[in-house]
């Protein structure tokens, strides 16, 4: 068991349960990842052989069937945009639920400024750095796209 | 012995890698030939020298006598060794090498030519006592002969093409009523797929399992057997999964059946590797003669891991005159073999061949992999889709088939749709466990075998999407350190907002799948969530 192993919750309609991790294994090659795997998942145990590519790859082979499944990264904007501009673009599609902040607000980094909803799932929406809000993109109940801008942040003047 | 320091292989892919290994081992010059499209194919690459021999049509280029012989010349080799496919059982092709003054690595062409007319085998070896399939092997071209002979066999039967093989021509009859209709028909499809319409009347047999045997003949007489391998995992006649020796098969009618293939050899002075296959009839205990294949078979590793013998070393040994050893000196087999055969196919498409771009390759470690592929190379339209061969070794069945489920498992090849899935499937097979596998299995099974876990595929996007959280921590770890969330400020700032990442899982499969999304909280662990209107009911 992987020192890195970390807990993972189900939510499926309206159920909730831990996913538990048997046994975690890993070999890395320079190209892909592969690991043994041993889980529980709703009362059932799965062992498999997995392979997982940095570009969004995850196949593994359970009961004499391999399994495909493609994995998009949905980022709560780019770290490097954040650090940058402050510029929050919208995670994933949803519909925009809550709005709290308003232009020349001052945020700290953690302050909760918008609640998004995609696929039955709330989204905080919160502030990446210090600043003052230089921009909102939306209104509540909008309906975005994936990487839509939403909230500018001005950062901060640090020599202050 | 005539001295042979220079192997030309026409051919390419998997077996070409192999038969080059074989002669770089033994301190011969490997020359490889290739059409355009295969100017950097593996098998290029593995070769001491390579030359170009045509286009992308294998008729203009690996099918091509004269280019081939020209390439032989061009390239001082003293010999040629077919490989399997393409020229390798065309007694042309043989005769030309030789009268070129080169080396044929297999057998005269005689009898290659004896071999490859299904009558003519029959004919010759009928009366040596190799046991036919009750039938009508005679040269008949009249459809009342036929039918003649159908009504003194029986139904059911089988119309073959005297001239065919791989299916074409072959039509299983089971009313008598029927049999002109299907004699016609059969004819039509013989003269269309060989030239030649001549037909032969077999019994047909109920679950018949494939079993072939492996024989050597060496230049001074001497043709001995290594053992038997089972190929009846086969889906429309094309082999998919072999192992040797064969399971649960009577001993004696094992000894019988290695006997007769002796015996074929024989007959016909076998020179060379070559495999006598029969039909099994469990219900009768009884063996028939179904052809001979008077070259390397694409199965031929696991014999060599049961009993030792490199069969590529030994062709080239014996076309340079050395004798073999006596079959009293050949051990028993060692434990058992299985073969997986990796194609660039799409089974969930009715098994269409894939073509792309081999972006990576990942093999298991502990087993015997001959691969024709690497990674950035291209698989096209042009040739057969075999990619590689996945071959283990075990002390006895079962462990040997779990080693090759394991092996399955491990396999990943990244950028063309393989078949890998569907081996997995059938090597978890309750009938390949059981070992009770016969000819006719996967064909009639093919559609359960694919009806994917409902109940996993329902959890699979969940699975797909905790797995890579866990792959995501894991990987933020190794760039940040053992515990990120307890370090400065500093690192905190370069984490993604709030330290949390949003991942969609979506199904890789051709139906509408259902998507799973992952919330990883650094620091926190991870949420999985499936949409619940798409688990609905399925």
């Amino acid at each position: 068991m992987s020192a890195t192993a970390i807990k993972v919750t189900a939510h499926e309609a309206g159920r909730v349960y831990p996913i538990e991790w048997h046994a975690l294994h890993w070999t890395e090659s320079s190209y892909h990842t592969l690991v043994e795997i041993s889980l529980s998942i709703d009362h059932h145990t799965i062992d498999a052989m997995a392979h997982l590519h940095p570009r969004g790859h995850v196949e593994w082979v359970s009961g004499g069937q391999r399994y495909r499944v493609a994995i998009q990264q949905q980022w709560l904007g780019r770290e490097d945009q954040i650090e940058a501009t402050g510029a929050i673009t919208a995670p994933m599609p949803g519909q925009v639920t809550a709005l709290h902040a308003r232009v020349g607000q001052t945020v700290q980094t953690g302050e909760l400024l918008a609640l998004m909803e995609a696929m039955k799932m709330e989204l905080s929406i919160r502030a990446p750095i210090d600043g003052t809000v230089a921009a909102v993109h939306v209104r509540v109940a909008d309906r975005v796209d994936a990487a839509a801008a939403l909230i500018n942040i001005d950062p901060a003047d640090n020599d202050s | 012995m005539s001295a042979m320091g220079r192997v030309l292989i026409a051919n390419r892919g998997e077996i070409a890698c192999r038969i080059i290994d074989s002669c770089q081992r033994m301190g011969l010059i490997a020359i490889a030939v290739y059409a355009e499209p295969d100017r950097h194919a593996r098998h290029v690459r593995l070769a001491d020298q390579a030359l170009g021999i045509g286009p992308a049509l294998a008729r203009d280029s690996y099918l091509n006598i004269d280019a081939i012989i020209q390439a032989a010349r061009d390239s001082q080799a003293d010999a040629i060794h077919p490989g399997y496919g393409f020229l390798a059982e065309n007694a042309d092709f043989a005769q030309a090498v030789i009268d070129a003054g080169l080396v044929f690595i297999g057998p005269h062409p005689e009898t290659i030519r004896t071999m490859g007319s299904k009558a003519k085998a029959k004919a010759l070896l009928g009366p040596k006592g190799v046991p036919l399939i009750p039938g009508f092997h005679g040269d008949a071209s009249s459809d009342e002969a036929l039918i003649d002979a159908a009504q003194a066999l029986g139904m059911p039967l089988m119309v073959k093409a005297a001239a065919g093989g791989g299916g074409k021509g072959m039509r299983i009859v089971k009313d008598p009523e029927e049999i002109a209709d299907h004699l016609q028909a059969a004819r039509r499809e013989a003269q269309a797929a060989f030239g030649d319409d001549r037909l032969i009347l077999e019994r047909y047999l109920n679950r018949p399992r494939h079993i072939e045997a492996q024989i050597l003949g060496d230049m001074h007489g001497r043709v001995i057997h290594l053992y038997e391998r089972d190929c009846s995992s086969q889906r429309r006649h094309q082999k998919v999964i072999e192992e040797a020796p064969a399971s649960r098969l009577d001993p004696n009618l094992r000894q019988a059946l290695l006997d007769a293939a002796v015996q074929a050899g024989q007959a016909v002075g076998y020179v060379g590797a070559g495999t006598v296959e029969f039909l099994v009839d469990e219900d009768s205990a009884s063996f028939y003669f179904l052809e001979m294949n008077t070259r390397l078979q694409v199965e031929h590793p696991v014999t060599e891991l049961i009993t030792g013998f490199d069969l590529v070393e030994w062709q080239l040994k014996i076309a340079m005159g050395e004798a073999l050893p006596a079959q009293e000196t050949v051990l028993p087999p060692t434990g058992h073999a299985f073969e997986a055969r990796v194609y660039a196919e799409d089974p969930a498409r009715g098994f269409l061949p894939a073509t792309g771009t081999i972006r990576a390759v990942h093999w298991p470690a502990d087993v015997r992999i001959d691969s024709g592929i690497d990674a950035g190379d291209a698989v096209g339209i042009d040739y057969d889709p075999l990619l590689a061969k996945v071959i283990v070794h075990g002390p006895d069945r079962a462990s040997a088939l779990e080693k090759l489920q394991r092996a399955l498992a491990t396999c990943w090849i990244d950028g063309v749709t393989t078949n890998l899935g569907f081996l997995s499937a059938l090597a978890a097979d309750p009938m390949m466990v059981a070992g009770t596998v016969d000819t006719g299995h996967l064909d009639r099974a093919l559609a359960n075998r694919l009806a994917p876990d409902a109940r996993l595929d329902n959890t699979a996007a969940m699975i797909g999407a905790s797995l890579w959280a866990q792959y995501e921590q894991r990987r933020l770890h190794q760039r940040l350190g053992a515990n990120p969330w307890a370090a400065s400020t500093g690192w905190r700032a370069s984490l993604p907002s709030m330290g949390q990442t949003w991942w969609v899982a979506s199904l890789d499969q051709p139906d509408q799948p259902p998507t799973a999304i992952a919330l990883l909280d650094h620091g926190q662990g991870a949420r999985v969530e499936r949409d619940s209107d798409q688990s609905d009911g399925s």
